[in-house]
Order: structure tokens, then sequence, then C-alpha cells
């Protein structure tokens, strides 16, 4: 997306909601004006910070996680046999079950909360690792092997670069999910996160100072998204313009 | 592209010298067998043939008699059911540096550019990036591709596709070059050029070559003997050819085509498994 459509597009919304602001004129409603005063007042800063801190954490345990588990899996049938069963159970199940065994675990600090957040990440983006090293070019192997290359050259050279647009899509398709669960884990035990001043300026009926909240909050999506999408790009060169 | 017939080496101390009497490749009674469903169904028994110093092998079938599991086999990638292959007269045990093959499509890592794929092999060996790039460098020119090096595999043509993949085996400077249908999806003239340049490159470096095809004019125009793959031991025809521009209008290569030609049918009886 060009940056001029970008801005159309905020300048539509933006336009959108002061028309509706004036329309109803309610204090639930306030102006787009009134919340980037509220932002400006600065204090949203350091909850921004806690929780890009905790979902970029999230994100890498995930990535590292996953990953190497998933090409594992996609590439040894051996090892594909014996965990694809519970894979198969645990992907339906909505991880956030097991948010009370992760608190009892971890604790109520940012160790549960971040383990909370990539455990949900972390089966889209072991699955789509898994699958897409299933079909790699066996060619490639071949010629590597024939050129004496040994397992970790293969995965160097051939497997992760013929996966990473996958697994980018993968994680493209996380980032959205991890900044809901983040919002979740933000609503208790803690007194710094967006999600808990989002909360928290609610209850206060702050109303300018939660939609700032939450504006960070969709800030922080579309950050990570931008930051994803441009490495999905370099690794998606060999494959030809879109 | 076409260039006259040059004799200079690129790699100038090389040159396939080998042990006095013993052949470059020496097979002996190999089977291989394939899976099809929970059926082990035998793919050839009993293959046996020699490739000199620098010699020319075509290995020529129908589709399914085993070419491509012959070739791996020859690479070292596969191991055979039964029989050897000795490599300078050892038994083959694993890929090795002085054997490079070439697969049906090039084998190009789309990822990387014409320089990285080309110097694969190099950098697996912890060659340094100049040093690499010093290597490739006659070769590249001599392949009419130094102007690609920047190049990603998709913005090749064909035709530049597989001088990219014959510049990658030679940087190893093997002794025995595999071909598995390397010119098979190309036109006709490119084709031809590259049979040109193939031929130019054996001269000059002198390795020896086993080629896969399923041309007969392919055939009969590259080797210096042909192996007819289709039933049980293959049947071997020598041809003795001189590859080159006049060789390829001569009646000499026609006749070499039919005989071809008989051999195949001969190798697959009407009613047969083939």
């Amino acid at each position: 997306m060009s940056t001029k459509r970008a801005l159309l597009t905020i300048g539509v919304l933006l336009g959108l909601w002061k028309g509706l602001a004036l329309l109803i004129q309610q204090p639930y409603l306030p102006s787009p004006e009134a919340v980037l005063e509220a932002i400006l007042k600065g204090g949203l800063w350091r909850h921004f910070l806690r929780s890009s801190f905790r979902v970029v954490v999230s994100l890498g345990v995930a990535l590292q996680g996953a990953v190497p588990l998933g090409l594992l899996m996609g590439r040894r049938p051996e090892v594909d046999r014996v965990l694809r069963p519970a894979i198969y159970f645990l992907y339906p199940v909505p991880k956030i079950v097991f948010l009370p065994v992760v608190l009892l675990l971890f604790g109520l600090g940012d160790l549960s909360k971040v383990a909370i957040i990539s455990l949900i990440v972390s089966f889209p983006i072991l699955v789509a690792s898994r699958d897409a090293s299933r079909w790699v070019d066996p060619e490639w192997i071949l010629t590597l092997r024939s050129l004496g290359a040994g397992g970790w050259d293969i995965f160097r050279h051939v497997v992760l670069p013929a996966t990473l647009p996958h697994i980018l899509t993968a994680l493209k398709i996380g980032i959205g999910t991890s900044i809901a669960v983040l919002f979740f884990v933000e609503s208790y035990a803690t007194e710094e996160g967006l999600g808990w001043a989002i909360l928290d300026a609610w209850g206060r009926l702050d109303y300018p100072g939660m939609y700032g909240a939450m504006a960070a909050m969709a800030g922080l999506g579309v950050g990570l998204y931008l930051v994803v999408e441009m490495a999905d790009k370099r690794a998606r060169r060999w494959m030809g313009p879109e | 592209m076409r260039m006259g017939i040059a004799t200079s080496s690129i790699h100038p101390s090389s040159g396939a010298k080998g042990v006095e009497g013993v052949p470059l490749l020496e097979v002996q009674d190999l089977t291989a067998v394939r899976k099809n469903g929970d059926r082990v169904v035998e793919v050839f028994r009993g293959l046996t043939f020699k490739v000199p110093q620098g010699g020319r092998l075509v290995v020529i079938g129908r589709s399914g008699s085993g070419k491509t599991t012959l070739l791996w086999i020859l690479s070292g990638l596969l191991r055979p059911k039964e029989g050897v292959v000795k490599f300078c007269g050892s038994p083959l045990q694993g890929p090795r540096e002085e054997i490079a093959i070439i697969f049906q499509h090039g084998g190009l890592l789309p990822w990387k550019t014409v320089m990285e794929n080309v110097t694969l092999g190099l950098s697996l060996r912890r060659m340094g990036r100049r040093e690499r790039a010093e290597a490739v460098e006659g070769l590249l020119e001599r392949l009419g591709i130094s102007h690609l090096m920047e190049r990603l595999p998709r913005q090749l043509s064909g035709g530049e596709r597989q001088r990219v993949a014959i510049a990658r085996a030679l940087a190893q400077r093997p002794k025995l070059l595999l071909l598995d249908e390397p010119f098979a999806s190309l036109d006709a003239l490119t084709r031809e050029d590259l049979q040109d340049l193939l031929v130019e490159l054996w001269l000059s470096e002198g390795m020896a070559m086993v080629l896969v095809t399923h041309s007969v004019e392919e055939a009969a125009f590259l080797g210096d003997e042909a192996l007819v793959l289709g039933s049980g031991r293959g049947e071997l025809i020598p041809l003795g050819g001189k590859p080159g521009r006049e060789y390829r209008r001569s009646p000499t290569m026609w006749h070499n085509c039919n005989r071809l030609r008989e051999a195949l049918k001969r190798s697959c009886p009407p009613k047969g498994p083939c």
C-alpha cells in the first residue's frame, strides 16, 4: 500500500469518526482531537513500551520454539509420527483455557503473560513451518547433497529460505492474535500495559484516555505488522514481482 | 551463441589423470528397485559397464526404465540394492567432489544469485568470497554468463539457467560429470547450442560424462557409447562418433540414430513391462 493511500484511508476514517462524534454528542464517543490531546499528554509511553516488550518477547519465543520444531517435523517423518497426534488434538483447543495452568506454573508476572501469548501464537507457526517444509523441491536438496552438504547446510541454504515466506505469513496472522491475547492478559495482576490503561481509563470514565490507549494498541499491531511485512518482502524476492 | 572449438582448459592444472589401467568408473552387476505402492518393482538387474577417463556414455531408454535411478546411484546419492560402483578403483560410498551432477531442472536455488549458485559448492567448502569469485571467473566467461552474475534464476531464460547449472558442476572440477536430461525442456536451437558447448567443455576439460536423455539424436551426438535400458541388463552399443558440427550433419550420425532406435525397440517388446 502506498503512503498516499494509507494517509487517505486514515483521513477518511478520522472524518467518519468526527462526524459520528458530532452527531451523537455523547461523552463515550469523544472527538478525534480530544483523543489526540489525551495521547499527547504523555503517560501512555510506559504502557506502550511495556506492552511492546511483552508481545515482542512472546513472538520471539514462539518463533524460536515453533519454527525449528515445525521444520524438524516436516523433514523427519520419524519425529512427525511421534508428535503429530499431539498437535492434531491440541490444535483445535483454544489455548487460552490453559491460562489457569500457566498462572500456576509461572506466577502472575510477565513470565506467565509471555508464556500464554507465545503458546497461543506457536501453534499456527508450527503448523505452517511443518507443512511448508514438506513441499521443498527435492531437486534443491539433492543438489546440496551432491555437493557434499550435511544436514545443517541443507537447512541453512534450502529448507529455511524455501519456507521463510510461509513462516512469515503465519507470523503476520499471529500478530493479530497476540495483541488480542495481550489485552486479555493485561487485564489482571498488572498496572502497566495498554490493556490495563484501557480498562483503567474506562473505570475512571476518562473516555479520551481510553480511546488513546486503544489507538496506541492499534498502532502497536500495525507497527509490528509493517516490520514483518518488510521482512516478508525481502524473503519473497526470489518468487518474483507480485 | 556459437563459439569456436577451443581447447584451452578453464582450470589450468586440471585434466583428468588417474591411475593407469583402472577405469574411472566401473559398474558391476548393478540392481535397483523402486517402490510402487506396497509392491517392490525391479528397475534393472545386472547392469555391468565401464567408463574410461574422458569417456562419454549416454543412457537412453523409455520412461520408467531407470535412467535417473542409475544416475543417482552413480553420483553416490542413492545406494543400489545389489552390485558395486567403483570410482577410480575404490567402491563409491557417497557423494564426492570429483563427481558432479546436473539435474533435469538445473537444481538452481531460486533465492540465490547466479554467482551464489555457481559458487555454492565452493562456499560449502568454506572458501572466501573473493577466492570463490576468482575461481569461477574464467568459467563464467567461457559459458557466456559473466553478465548475469547478480541475477536471480527467475530472471534467466531456460538456456541461461542450464548454463549456470553447468558452471556450478564444473566449478567442482569434476572427473566425472553426470547429466540428467539437462536440455529436455529447451527449444531445438538452444538445445543444439548447449550440446555444442558441452562438447567444447569436454574437449578442454577432459572429464568423463554420463548423460541421460530420451532423445535419440542427442544420444547419437554426444555419446561414444550408449547404454540402452529397458529390460534387465540393458544393451551397450558403441557409437564412436567424433562430436563436432560436421558430425551432427554426417551420415554416420544418422546411422547411429537408427541403430539406437532399433535398440530401443528391442529393449522393450510390444507386450513387455514398459
